[in-house]
């Protein structure tokens, strides 16, 4: 059988050789600039295989049967031409770019469609564009691509994913990251992923095209495409970019001398807030007797640490990447390496990715194809500014007294723990070093596919995806790390976890043409999927010697911890989609999908989700045909139900708690009321209406596309507070708590502004309004306080009012110290020189004072080409919004623990008594610090997202380096920031920044951070 | 070829729909409603739930640095200070506190975490019937349950009065808001009730490895019945009968005495046992450790290993002062120590600004290990003997020769001369005076001071009322001072728990 196979494969071969009849000649040119098109694919009509133009578009090809041959002509981007081969030896032919958009064909779940087809709102980034930055993964490099869509950027670590919401938050307790599918694979973190094997990215963001995943679309849904092989010969690129990143934002604190003249004047006003009105003076004074290696002997500091300098440095990083692709009309393949070393302005920090991807798609029978690919990616990332709060790099910059050197003429670290009092942080650079996480993935991912062409109709697809992903954190924090590590003698973790998804999706698509009029597309499936995790995590304490770090667990004398877990949860589904399109004019889809989840209490275990879309092309009326202004016009509109199932499993059962309890000199295990369940728990719903329009002028050199959408999510799940009385170790349970709603615009307008031979102009405008209301709380509409509770409630949930809504006392200044204001301050127990509030009814008075989720964003690009030239920039614009410098708590209202920001070089003084600042004093009788409107600041900004200027070198000079495409170009990001907010950048979130995890509610939280760096960029790219 | 094909399509589709419990979920890591919990381990593993919470006594104040649960009961009494200013002090000082101050939060859900514990452990065990567990074994384990749920109830109702009576673990979720009963109440629905059974278990007088012992529960009952007797309930002089009862009975027949030297209860080899008949477990191989050896090293003063050297609580010159001059108590390494060697060079002595408690000196974790072996006390003889002193003049009218007998002891142990024959009253101030002494800095002068409603006036000497008296921070207590406020952060979940207590 197999022998057959082969001989009659070599024979089919061999006959395409002898039947070789006439040949044909010629070059494909640019319409536009007679330039030669490379890799322009040349075949007969309705013959299997062809040809493609060389480099300088010159091809040659053989045709049977030349009279009645038709040669058809495409190319990626431009029209197809088709050209009647009978009597002719040579045909050159000038391609025309193809400015129609709605010819584009676009992913959609579980299939593809051409954009005229749709009913829904999806929006699409090609490779090219989605990779005009250097960035480490796709969600950052998604920011300010596409309309509705609004990436935060809250991590300035290396490596560190991007907060990504479509169309606004619709849940508190449930993820609201989208769900991303990657080649048909679903739930996979994008991040870990190199994005330049990325060919296409598909935001899914109404209702008709999320349905389809039900249970799993209220968030939206991102389809990644990678790339894969070709059907006309080998193309072979390579990318090299290296950059450098450097900071140019400053939070200026205090030097040696002001940081001395602000300590002794604190203690010097704090007999002024002891109630007994002693004097109060320093633990040790701040002179040459007490610290003999910090001043000399005139009392004058050895040392003036501008802690930002020495910490944020600048970091190279650099990124090779080499893609493979080829095969035939049979089988294509491609391969890819790739390789990230990124390092952060953080020291010692840094991110390394190494990436290999394999595909294979082959076409066995006529009615068999089969494929899939391997996706294998290990990943390490160095982190050290783990927990917020904590005693970490970004806060030691500015908390550790300037005059501390980083080290001691004999070498030892220095810190402010050196100095009596101090909160003592060991400084920025002996943490970095000395304390770190090591977070190692390795994850292997893909999926291998059979495809059966039923009839040429009907089509079945079974698909098997997997994604195997190892994850494996080590932790250390040495000896002489004071207040972290050092009582401890070393503290060593590793924490560790194996995940296994596999999914297996099968489906009949069947595309039906009835007549001219009238043609249908079907789609029927099922799936099953599974995820399952183990964790283990272990760790000891007291090392002999800080040498061998996580590396021996056992040298450690205390066995400090052994954990364990094991937890899977399963989907059962059907889905089907039903699209028909009547007379090219009006477009019906209407999909559901009926979803059975483990996650769900028995009683609720499966869930149907509908929806339906209707789309109008206007344009192919009669009256609007051959409009000269009106090139295309499209009104759609569409309304459906998609869930959220993505939150921790086993939240409806009761839980008890193991702990360990000491009794009679040893550990005894003690079984406590864990967690109290919920019975009641049902799933959150999000009910999306949504209507579009999409314009094309003059040619379609304007596009415009508007989208209304309006989502409301019902039985919203709200990790909500229980009173402690209740007993149980978790003080909350996840509970049904109201409603909100999500409604706005979305504007996306591109416009060809100039195009001709040499010049072209390109400029895209994206903008997104969204307006989110929590509509109805359960219980009588009470408020409700999430957390976290930094000096008060941060954040309330309140009817009325969007969902991150600041709240908090609003600050006026400082009491006077007029008999009148004396008087005052002194009826509330405060004195002259303390900060006022506003108070109502004799109280402080509590509420909203800001909103950590934008009113409006928007992002402006703009693309010129100049003959080998092209220049872009992108500009972006994040308007209505707060962000709360929690960090003004620790660095404005701890003077003598700690150093401060030099804003309190304006504190009250009897003579300064218009500030905001309340008078320095020692920290015993430190200031009424609570969470206000001075902290929550206006975090609106315009960022210089990326320039970008390139140069293509010349054919004939390609030419003669045997290459096929040439391109230098030179970027910077981060060019420029315009925004009152004080911090380092005011888009942050250091309370929760990772993917998956539930960070609705500490988005704007500031309590330090990374600065954003502005990075330098160089790339080459060549083509082969 | 097609029928190969058919097949092929075919198969794939079976595959598909042929898994039937694909969405059953079982709980793996952890133990769930359906777990097995039929066993003596698990019996004795409820049991030990109700200590989980007792290190909720000396529990780290969340958002500050230094700050610890204990540190309230000390700041409140205006005869201590603090080198910190995290832990809140200054609002305690001059008494300016509210209900978003520090600890008010922390004692409120430690000990309903205690009181959670507890009721379950109240519930589950009588419906376990296993192997190995005899009835008495689950008699006695009730018992350790109710004395604890009883003491979590105890600290309660001192605090803030009126409290949410939670006498079973709460599974329905709407009915988590539950309003105040009235202290009164309390007592006589839990604490007395819940301790009387455990009266009548077979537990031990003592138990050397930290559980209940019968000591502990008729100690606890009789601080409980003076309380009850005093101010805050006046439930009577009957109770003053009962709660001499209890304690004249741990000291007679629960053979319980008083350690040599005061310096015997620093060392860890002593815990539960000797003149210890309740106490907070911590063991330093585990390591669950005791949090007051590193907060009660004077700050910055580099005399320990620990890197963290608090000064989290020190007495004020003039409560020192009040101390008589022989007495053995106030002398150098007793319950104060002014100096220690530095941690780097032992040679060299650092004397400090101002005399540290010594109280919680675990010498092997201060210079070598920085971790404390040292358990921390609840109830000792001494609280125990003036207790029965207190209460048995209050029932009998004038002090028995068994409750001189015993303040005797007291003052023998600090070289304090013989006690002149005392009226009522002024024996009652002597008792109440060796209370400040003997059980300063270990939790007991503030409830002390509410329950008698009285203040010793550290210059004067004089007993004076509590509404009016001034500390000498200048700040006055006033009726709002008597319980503290129900914490914001509880209120804002259960609104229910309003109105707060006077004055907040």
């Amino acid at each position: 059988m197999k022998k057959q196979f082969i001989y009659s494969l070599l024979l089919v071969l061999l006959s395409l050789q002898v039947m070789a009849q006439s040949k044909i000649t010629g070059k494909v040119t640019d319409s536009k600039d007679g330039s030669g098109l490379p890799g322009v694919t040349v075949a007969v009509k309705g013959v299997p295989g062809g040809t493609q133009t060389d480099v300088n578009g010159a091809f040659s090809i053989d045709v049977a049967d030349q009279a009645s041959a038709v040669l058809v002509f495409t190319y990626l981007g431009y029209a197809s031409q088709e050209i009647p081969a009978a009597g002719k030896t040579a045909i050159d032919v000038k391609l025309v770019e193809s400015a129609k958009t709605i010819d584009e064909v676009v992913v959609i779940g579980y299939g593809t469609s051409k954009k005229s087809d749709l009913t829904g709102a999806i929006s699409s980034v090609k490779s090219e564009r989605l990779n005009d930055r250097p960035v480490p993964n796709v969600t950052q490099a998604l920011q300010g691509k596409v309309a509705g869509v609004d990436v935060s950027v809250n991590s300035n670590a290396p490596g560190a994913g991007a907060k990504v919401r479509i169309r606004g938050i619709g849940s508190i307790a449930s993820s609201t990251d989208p769900l991303y599918v990657v080649d048909g694979v679903i739930g996979v973190d994008p991040n870990t992923i190199n994005p330049n094997d990325i060919a296409s990215v598909e935001v899914q963001k109404d209702a008709t095209s999320t349905a389809i995943y039900g249970v799993r679309g209220a968030n939206g849904v991102i389809l990644v495409t990678t790339k894969r092989g070709r059907t006309n010969g080998t193309a072979i690129s390579y990318e090299w970019n290296g950059n450098i990143s450097e900071n140019y934002r400053h939070m200026p604190t205090l030097n040696a001398r002001q940081f001395i003249d602000v300590y002794n004047q604190a203690f010097a006003n704090g007999a002024k807030f002891d109630p007994t009105g002693q004097i109060q003076t320093p633990p040790k004074a701040l002179n040459y007797a007490n610290y003999p290696l910090l001043f000399d002997v005139n009392n004058n500091p050895l040392y003036d640490t501008n802690w930002e300098k020495e910490t944020w440095k600048p970091a190279f990083s650099q990124n090779h990447q080499l893609n493979i692709q080829g095969g035939n009309e049979q089988s294509q393949y491609s391969l890819s390496l790739g390789y990230l070393d990124q390092k952060g302005l953080a020291p010692t920090s840094g991110f390394k990715r190494y990436s290999v991807k394999v595909t294979m798609d082959n076409k066995l029978k006529s009615w068999l194809t089969v494929g899939g690919n391997i996706n294998a990616i290990q990943s390490r990332q160095r982190m050290v500014t783990d927990g917020n709060g904590g005693l970490n790099v970004p806060r030691s910059v500015i908390e550790s007294a300037p005059i501390i050197p980083i080290r001691y003429p004999n070498g030892t670290y220095a810190g402010s723990f050196d100095l009596a009092g101090q909160e003592g942080i060991p400084n920025p650079i002996h943490i970095a070093n000395d304390r770190f996480t090591l977070n190692n993935t390795t994850q292997i991912l893909g999926n291998i596919y059979f495809n059966f062409k039923i009839t040429n109709e009907l089509e079945f697809k079974t698909d098997f995806g997997y994604n195997l992903n190892n994850r494996k954190n080590n932790f250390y924090a040495g000896q002489t790390l004071q207040h972290l590590s050092a009582d401890q003698g070393g503290i060593a973790n590793i924490n560790a976890f194996a995940d296994t998804y596999w999914q297996s999706e099968n489906y009949l698509t069947w595309n039906k043409k009835i007549n001219e009029k009238n043609r249908f597309t079907a789609l029927l499936g099922f799936s099953l999927n599974q995820f399952s995790f183990e964790r283990v995590r272990s760790e000891t304490q007291n090392f002999v010697s800080d040498y061998t770090l996580f590396n021996n667990l056992s040298a450690g004398s205390l066995r400090s911890a052994a954990e364990s877990d094991a937890q899977s949860n399963q989907l059962n589904s059907v889905y089907g989609r039903f699209s028909y399109t009547l007379d090219e004019k009006y477009l019906f889809t209407a999909t559901g999908r009926y979803d059975g989840s483990s996650r769900f209490g028995s009683k609720n275990k499966f869930s149907f989700f509908p929806s339906a879309g209707f789309g109008w092309r206007v344009s192919q009326e009669d009256f609007l045909k051959d409009n000269a202004t009106i090139s295309n016009l499209k009104l759609r509109v569409s309304a459906g139900v998609t869930g959220n199932q993505e939150f921790a499993n086993f939240r409806s059962l009761p839980q008890f708690n193991t702990a360990q309890t000491a009794q009679n000199g040893a550990a005894v295990i003690s079984l406590l009321p864990g967690y109290i369940g919920n019975d009641d728990l049902k799933w959150e719903r999000t009910t999306q209406y949504d209507a579009g329009l999409e314009l094309g002028l003059f040619g379609d050199r304007v596009n415009m596309e508007i989208d209304y959408y309006n989502r409301t999510t019902n039985d919203l799940l709200l990790q909500a507070p229980i009173p402690w009385s209740a007993g149980y170790t978790t003080s909350n349970v996840y509970r049904n708590i109201g409603s909100v709603r999500n409604s706005g615009f979305e504007l996306s307008l591109n416009t060809t502004n100039i195009k001709s031979d040499n010049f072209q102009w390109n400029t895209t405008f994206l903008a997104t309004i969204n307006r989110n209301k929590v509509l109805k709380l359960n219980e009588g509409n009470a408020d409700i306080f999430p957390g976290p509770n930094f000096l008060g409630q941060n954040y309330v949930i309140r009817v009325g009012q969007p969902l991150g809504s600041f709240y908090g006392q609003t600050r006026l200044g400082t009491y006077g110290d007029s008999p009148e204001e004396t008087a005052l301050a002194a009826s509330r127990g405060f004195k002259p020189g303390d900060r006022k509030y506003l108070y109502t009814n004799g109280q402080p008075d509590l509420r909203v004072i800001g909103q950590a989720y934008p009113k409006w964003t928007g992002n402006f690009n703009s693309t010129m080409r100049y003959k080998n030239w092209d220049f872009s920039f992108d500009i972006r614009f994040v308007q209505g919004v707060n962000t709360a410098a929690n960090f003004k708590h620790s660095a404005e209202d701890r003077q003598t623990i700690a150093n401060s920001l030099s804003t309190v070089l304006n504190a009250w003084t009897p003579g300064n008594q218009n500030t905001m600042i309340s008078q320095v004093r020692n920290y015993k009788y430190a200031q009424d610090s609570k969470f206000d409107t001075w902290w929550v600041e206006d975090g609106s900004f315009i960022r210089g997202q990326n320039f970008l200027l390139g140069y293509n070198f010349n054919d004939a000079l390609v030419k003669k380096l045997n290459m096929n495409r040439l391109r230098v170009y030179a970027s910077v990001q981060n060019l420029f920031i315009i925004t009152k907010y004080t911090g380092y950048d005011p888009e942050v979130d250091t309370y929760n920044s990772g993917y998956g995890s539930n960070s609705n509610l500490s988005q704007g939280l500031d309590f330090f951070s990374i600065p954003r760096p502005r990075i330098w960029n160089l790339g080459v790219q060549v083509g082969f | 070829m097609k029928t190969l094909r058919n097949i092929f399509i075919l198969s794939c589709v079976l595959l598909v729909c042929s898994c039937k419990k694909f969405l059953d979920e079982k709980p793996k890591g952890f133990l769930g409603p359906d777990a097995d919990l039929n066993s003596a381990r698990v019996a004795r593993a409820f049991a030990n739930a109700g200590y989980q919470n007792l290190t909720g006594l000396l529990t780290g104040q969340s958002g500050s640095y230094g700050g610890n649960t204990y540190n309230l009961m000390e700041f409140m009494t205006g005869k201590a200070n603090t080198d910190l200013g995290q832990t809140g002090f200054i609002n305690f000082q001059n008494l300016n506190y509210n209900n978003t101050s520090f600890y008010f939060d922390t004692w409120w859900q430690q000990m309903y975490l205690g009181v959670g514990a507890t009721n379950l452990a109240i519930q589950r065990i009588p419906g376990i019937v296993a192997a190995g567990l005899t009835e008495e074994q689950k008699k006695n384990m009730l018992a350790e349950a109710r004395t604890l749920r009883a003491l979590y109830y105890f600290y309660l109702v001192r605090m803030y009065g009126a409290v949410p009576k939670i006498t079973a673990p709460a599974s329905d979720i709407t009915a988590l808001q539950v309003p105040r009963s009235p202290a009164k109440q309390i007592y006589d629905e839990i604490i007395i009730p819940d301790l009387l059974e455990a009266e009548k278990s077979t537990l031990p007088w003592k138990d050397a490895t930290g559980k209940v012992s019968m000591g502990a529960v008729k100690a606890i009952l009789a601080d409980v019945y003076l309380t009850y007797a005093g101010a805050a309930i006046n439930g009577g002089a009957a109770a003053y009968a009962e709660s001499a009862k209890r304690s004249l009975s741990v000291i007679n027949d629960g053979a319980y005495g008083l350690f040599t030297n005061y310096t015997d209860m620093i060392v860890p080899a002593n815990k539960n046992t000797g003149e210890f008949i309740f106490q907070v477990q911590y063991a330093a191989s585990i390591p669950i450790t005791n949090p007051l050896t590193a907060l009660m090293v004077p700050n910055f003063s580099k005399t320990s290993k620990y890197a963290d050297e608090y000064g989290s609580v020190w007495p004020t010159a003039q409560f020192l002062a009040s101390f008589a001059a022989t007495d053995k108590r106030r002398a150098e390494r007793q319950f104060f120590y002014t100096s220690d060697n530095d941690i780097n060079t032992p040679a060299t002595t650092t004397t400090f600004t101002h005399p540290y408690i010594y109280k919680y000196y675990d010498a092997n974790a201060i210079k070598t290990t920085s971790r404390s072996d040292l358990n921390y006390t609840i109830y000792r003889t001494a609280d125990v003997m003036l207790m029965y002193a207190e209460a048995s003049n209050r029932a009998e009218g004038v002090p028995n020769a068994t409750a001189i007998g015993f303040v005797q002891q007291i003052r023998n142990r600090a070289n304090l001369g013989i006690l002149p024959a005392l009226s009522q009253t002024a024996f009652e101030e002597e008792v109440w005076s060796q209370r400040y002494w003997e059980l300063c800095f270990e939790n007991k002068m503030w409830f002390d001071m509410i329950r008698t409603r009285k203040v010793r006036n550290d210059v004067t000497g004089l007993f004076e009322n509590f509404v009016g008296h001034k500390t000498v921070f200048n700040a006055t207590f006033t009726e709002k001072n008597l319980l503290f406020p129900v914490p914001k952060q509880e209120i804002d979940v259960n609104p229910k728990l309003l109105p707060n207590n006077t004055g907040f």
